[in-house]
C-alpha cells in the first residue's frame, strides 16, 4: 500500500510539472524550421557573393592526400569546377559545369547534385563499391566572407569526421582557375624535395618531430630519437599556394594534445619553411644544413662552373688547369666534390682529358650548420688509380685537396625546406667557398 | 482481493493522471513553423529547360516526380553513390517519356491510367549501387510501387536502345506490374504453376538455362511467385523476339553438370546441355564427356557433331600387312591417326543432347504463364498486353540518332 501511495504522489507531481505554465522564454526568435530555412538562404548568398569564386581543400578520406578545388557557384544554380590531380583528365588542368544547391538536411548541407568530371570522381563506388568513399555533399558547419567550414555528410553518416575548409580566392592574383594550379604546381615543386629525408616540425617548446614522405602529403611523424614504428603517427595533408593543411589537428603530439592546441595549418614563409597560423610558433623546416649534407641520397655534387666556387678554390683551379696541360698535355674538363654512394664517401673527382679519376676525403660534421674535412694519402682507398697520378704529378691538385681540408665549413642555403643549393664557406677565410647541389 | 484493489487503484490513478496531462494540451495551434516554400521554376535556373519540361511531362500529367539532383538522403546511405550527369538525365527522362510512358498512354487511350497506377517518384542516380560484400551491381530499385530508382545512369548509351530497354525499362514494367497486382491479385492459376520449385533464398545462384527449362523467364523470376508474375510481364513487354527465340530453345533442353548439385557454390556448377562418349565408346558412362554449346553444330537431319573435331583411333597405331594404318580396333586410319569412313573421310565425333529429366514441360510452362498474364491484363485491365508489347519493341527497332535528336529537342529546343 506504501508502494501505492508513492506512485500516487509521483504522478501527482507529474501531472503538476506538465500543467505548469512555461516561464522560459525561448532561446530562439524563431522555430527551426524558420532558422534551417534563413541558414539555408543565407548560405546560398554568400557561396554567390562577390564573385562566388572559392578553393576547397577537399579530402575524401584520411588516408589519401587532398586536392584543391576552385568552384565559382553561379546565381543559376550551376557551377564550375577546376582541379588538376592524378585522378582527373591525367593529371592535366580540367574543368566542368555540373549544378549545386544548399539544402535543409542535416543543418545546411551544400550539395553538388549532378555529375562533375571534375569533381565526383572522388565519390564513385568504381568496381569495388567503395572507390575512394568522397563526399559531395557537405554539412555547413560555419562560415563568413572569407572562409566556410564543411564537413562531409556521407562519411559522418558512416563515423568518419571528414572536416573540409572553402576559401575566398581572389581574382586579382589568379585571374583564370588554371592560373592558380600552374603556380600550385611550381609552389608544390619548390616546397618540398622527395630526395630530401627527415623534415623537422618543432613545438613552441623546442620539442622536435622528423617528418617524411612529405612529398606524399601523407605525412609520417616521429619524436626525434624515436622511431616511425615505436611512436609514430601518420597525418594527411593539402598543399596550396599559400601553405600546407593538415586533414586534422596534429592531436597525436602530446604537447598539443595537453594544451588543447589545434595545430593544422601552415603558411609559407619566405626563407621557405611553414609557420603554423594556428598557435604561431610551431615550425616546419628541413633537416640541419649538416645533417643535409651528410644524406648520402643526395649526392651534393661542386661543379666547375663559374660562381660556383670563389676564393683560393677558383685560384688554384686555375693552376690545376695549367699544370695538367703541361704535364698530361690535356685540357682539364672539371672538378667536382661529390658523393661516391658506392664507397659511402666524399670525393673530389674530376675529368682530365678523356680520363676520370677520384680523391677520396673524410667528412665530419661539427654541429648543425659546421663541418670539416680531412684526408689522409697513406689510407687504403684514398684514390683511385687516376687520382693518385694526379695528386702526386699536380702539385695544384695536392694543394686543392689541402685547401679543402683545411678549417671548417659553414653551410647556409636561403630555402631552410629545400636547401638546394647550398654554400660551403671557409671559417677561416670566408672568400673561399664552393656551392653545392643535387 | 487485496492483490487486485492494488491493480484496479493503480490503473485509475494512472488514467486520472494521464487525463491531467491531457488536459493541459488544449492551446490553439499556431502558424506554420515551416516556411513557405514556393514550387515555382525559375526562370534564371541553369536548368530551367528541363525542369520546365519535367514539370509539363512528368508532374503536371502523371503527379510524378522525376528526380535528377541527386539527395543522398533519399538513398541508402550504405552504398556509394555518385549523381547523374545533367545530359543522361536529360536523355533518360526523354526516353523513359518515349519508351515507357506513351506506350501505356497509347495502348491505354490516356495518361489517366499510368497517372493512377504509375510511381510518384523516377529517380536517378549516376553510378551503380555496388554491394563491397557480394559484389553485386543493382542498377534498378523500387521501392513499394511510388519510387523508381534508375542507376547507373553516366554509363548509358543513349543510342544502345535495346540495353536501355532491359536495364531501366524494363525494371519501369516490372515495377509496374507490381503495382497492377497490389491492386487486383495474381491469378490463382498462376500461383499454382510453379508452386515448390521457388526459391527465394538462392535464386541468383541458379544457371539460367536450368530456369528457363523450369519454366521461368529469369533468375529472379525463379525466386517466389509474385516476382515471376512480374518477371513475365517484363520480359514479355521488353524482350526481343531473338531473345525470346533463345528463352524458348532453352527451355526445352535438358540440363546436366559434372560439377556437385548440392554444393554451397552453385552459381559457379557449370551445366550443360550436351554430350559426347569418348572413343565414341558409349559403353560405358564414364566416357561420357559434356561439351559447351559452341562447340556444338546441328546437321540438317537434327543430329549433332563436335564442331572441327573427328574420332581418334585407338592407340596403338600401326601399319598393316597392306600398308594402311589401323588403330587398335582394327579400324582404318590416316597418318595423324584420325579413323577415315569407308570413303577414306574422317568421321565427325556425334554429340547427344542432355536428357530432360526435371519432369517440367519448361516451354508449355512458359507459354500457359504469359497466357494467364495476357489474360490477366486484358480481363483486369483492359490493357492488351501484345499491344503493350508491340509498341514497345516498334519503337525499339524504329529508334535511331534522328529519333533521339528530336525528342531532346522536347527539353532543348526554341
Amino acid at each position: 500500500m506504501k508502494k501505492l501511495f508513492n506512485l500516487s504522489a509521483l504522478i501527482l507531481m507529474l501531472s503538476m510539472v506538465a500543467c505548469a505554465p512555461s516561464e522560459v522564454d525561448d532561446i530562439f526568435d524563431e522555430s527551426p524550421a524558420a532558422r534551417l530555412d534563413n541558414a539555408v538562404k543565407n548560405y546560398t548568398e554568400l557561396l554567390k557573393s562577390n564573385g562566388g569564386r572559392w578553393l576547397m581543400q577537399y579530402f575524401a578520406n584520411g588516408d589519401e592526400e587532398g586536392f584543391n578545388y576552385i568552384m565559382t557557384f553561379h546565381e543559376d544554380g550551376s557551377v564550375d569546377i577546376s582541379t588538376q590531380n592524378a585522378y582527373v583528365n591525367d593529371g592535366a588542368f580540367y574543368s566542368d559545369k555540373s549544378t549545386w544547391d544548399v539544402v535543409a538536411d542535416y543543418g545546411p548541407v551544400l550539395s553538388f547534385n549532378t555529375y562533375n568530371k571534375a569533381f565526383h570522381v572522388f565519390s564513385s563506388p568504381q568496381s569495388d563499391g567503395t572507390g575512394h568513399g568522397g563526399d559531395y555533399e557537405f554539412i555547413i558547419l560555419s562560415g563568413d566572407d572569407n572562409q566556410i567550414n564543411l564537413r562531409g555528410k556521407k562519411s559522418r553518416g558512416k563515423g568518419a569526421v571528414i572536416d573540409l575548409i572553402m576559401t575566398r580566392l581572389s581574382s586579382t592574383e589568379y585571374p583564370t582557375d588554371e592560373d592558380y594550379f600552374t603556380q600550385l604546381t611550381a609552389v608544390s615543386k619548390a616546397a618540398f624535395s622527395d630526395r630530401i629525408n627527415n623534415y623537422v616540425l618543432t613545438t613552441g617548446s623546442g620539442k622536435r618531430y622528423i617528418c617524411n614522405d612529405v612529398t606524399t602529403m601523407i605525412w609520417s611523424f616521429y619524436p626525434e630519437g624515436g622511431s616511425l614504428l615505436d611512436n609514430g603517427d601518420y597525418m594527411n595533408a593539402i598543399i596550396t599556394t599559400k601553405g600546407l593543411r593538415f586533414m586534422e589537428p596534429l592531436t597525436f603530439i602530446t604537447e598539443y594534445d595537453a594544451n588543447d592546441v589545434a595545430v593544422q595549418n601552415f603558411e609559407f614563409q619566405p626563407d621557405g619553411s611553414l609557420l603554423c597560423a594556428d598557435d604561431g610558433v610551431t615550425k616546419i623546416t628541413g633537416p640541419a644544413l649538416a645533417d643535409l649534407f651528410h644524406q648520402p641520397q643526395l649526392g651534393w655534387m661542386l661543379s666547375s662552373k663559374d660562381g660556383e666556387f670563389g676564393g683560393d678554390f677558383v685560384t688554384i683551379y686555375n693552376q690545376i688547369v695549367t699544370e695538367a696541360k703541361a704535364k698530361y698535355k690535356t685540357t682539364f674538363n672539371w672538378l667536382q666534390l661529390g658523393y661516391d654512394a658506392a664507397k659511402a664517401k666524399y670525393r673530389l673527382y674530376f675529368k682530365n682529358g678523356k680520363y676520370t679519376g677520384s680523391i677520396y676525403v673524410n667528412h665530419e660534421i661539427v654541429d648543425a650548420n659546421t663541418i670539416k674535412f680531412s684526408f689522409n694519402p697513406e689510407a687504403e682507398g684514398a684514390f683511385d688509380n687516376n687520382g693518385q697520378s694526379h695528386y702526386n704529378n699536380l702539385p695544384s691538385m695536392q694543394a686543392m685537396v689541402q685547401l679543402l681540408c683545411t678549417g671548417e665549413y659553414t653551410l647556409a642555403a636561403e630555402n631552410v625546406m629545400v636547401s638546394n643549393p647550398m654554400t660551403m664557406t671557409s671559417k677561416s677565410n670566408p672568400s673561399n667557398f664552393v656551392v653545392l647541389s643535387f | 482481493m487485496k492483490k487486485y484493489f492494488k491493480y484496479i487503484s493503480a490503473f485509475a490513478l494512472v488514467a486520472i493522471a494521464a487525463m491531467s496531462l491531457s488536459s493541459c494540451g488544449e492551446k490553439s495551434l499556431g502558424e506554420t513553423i515551416f516556411p513557405d516554400v514556393s514550387d515555382e521554376l525559375d526562370p534564371n535556373s541553369y536548368t530551367y529547360k528541363f525542369d520546365k519540361w519535367l514539370k509539363e511531362n512528368y508532374l503536371d500529367v502523371y503527379n510524378l516526380d522525376f528526380q535528377y539532383k541527386l539527395q543522398d538522403n533519399e538513398t541508402n546511405m550504405n552504398y556509394n553513390l555518385e549523381p547523374a550527369t545533367l545530359s543522361n538525365a536529360v536523355d533518360l527522362a526523354v526516353l523513359a517519356k518515349y519508351m515507357w510512358f506513351d506506350v501505356y498512354e497509347e495502348v491505354s487511350g490516356s495518361k489517366e491510367f499510368v497517372k493512377m497506377y504509375g510511381p510518384r517518384i523516377l529517380m536517378l542516380v549516376g553510378s551503380p549501387a555496388i554491394n563491397p560484400q557480394s559484389g553485386t551491381i543493382i542498377v534498378g530499385l523500387a521501392e513499394g510501387g511510388i519510387k523508381v530508382t534508375l542507376l547507373h545512369v553516366n554509363n548509358m548509351n543513349p543510342m544502345n536502345i535495346y540495353a536501355l530497354n532491359g536495364d531501366y525499362f524494363h525494371t519501369m514494367h516490372h515495377e509496374f506490374t507490381h503495382i497492377l497486382h497490389q491492386t487486383k491479385s495474381i491469378p490463382r492459376e498462376f500461383q499454382l504453376i510453379s508452386l515448390g520449385r521457388y526459391d527465394v533464398n538462392n535464386w541468383q545462384s541458379r544457371n539460367l538455362g536450368v530456369v528457363h527449362s523450369l519454366g521461368f523467364v529469369t533468375q529472379y523470376g525463379s525466386s517466389e511467385i509474385r516476382e515471376d508474375f512480374a518477371e513475365i510481364s517484363a520480359n514479355y513487354i521488353t524482350k526481343t523476339d531473338e531473345e525470346w527465340a533463345r528463352i524458348w530453345l532453352e527451355a526445352g533442353r535438358g540440363y546436366a553438370t559434372d560439377g556437385d548439385e548440392d554444393s554451397e557454390d552453385m552459381e559457379n556448377l557449370v551445366y550443360y546441355c550436351f554430350y559426347y562418349f569418348e572413343n565414341n565408346d558409349a559403353t560405358s558412362d564414364e566416357n561420357k564427356k559434356y561439351i559447351e554449346e559452341y562447340r556444338v553444330q546441328e546437321n540438317e537431319d537434327g543430329t549433332y557433331i563436335y564442331r572441327n573435331q573427328y574420332q581418334r583411333g585407338v592407340t596403338p597405331i600401326t601399319t598393316g600387312e597392306d600398308g594402311n594404318r589401323y588403330d587398335a580396333n582394327g579400324n582404318l586410319c590416316d597418318n595423324a591417326g584420325f579413323v577415315l569412313d569407308k570413303n577414306g573421310n574422317r568421321i565427325p565425333i556425334q554429340v547427344f543432347p542432355v536428357e530432360d529429366k526435371d519432369g517440367v514441360d519448361g516451354v508449355a510452362i512458359l507459354e500457359q504463364k504469359i497466357n494467364i498474364v495476357r489474360t490477366w491484363f486484358k480481363e483486369q485491365w483492359g490493357l492488351d498486353l501484345d499491344e503493350i508489347r508491340n509498341a514497345v519493341q516498334h519503337r525499339v527497332t524504329t529508334f535511331d540518332a534522328a529519333k533521339l535528336e528530336e525528342l531532346r529537342q522536347q527539353v532543348y529546343g526554341e
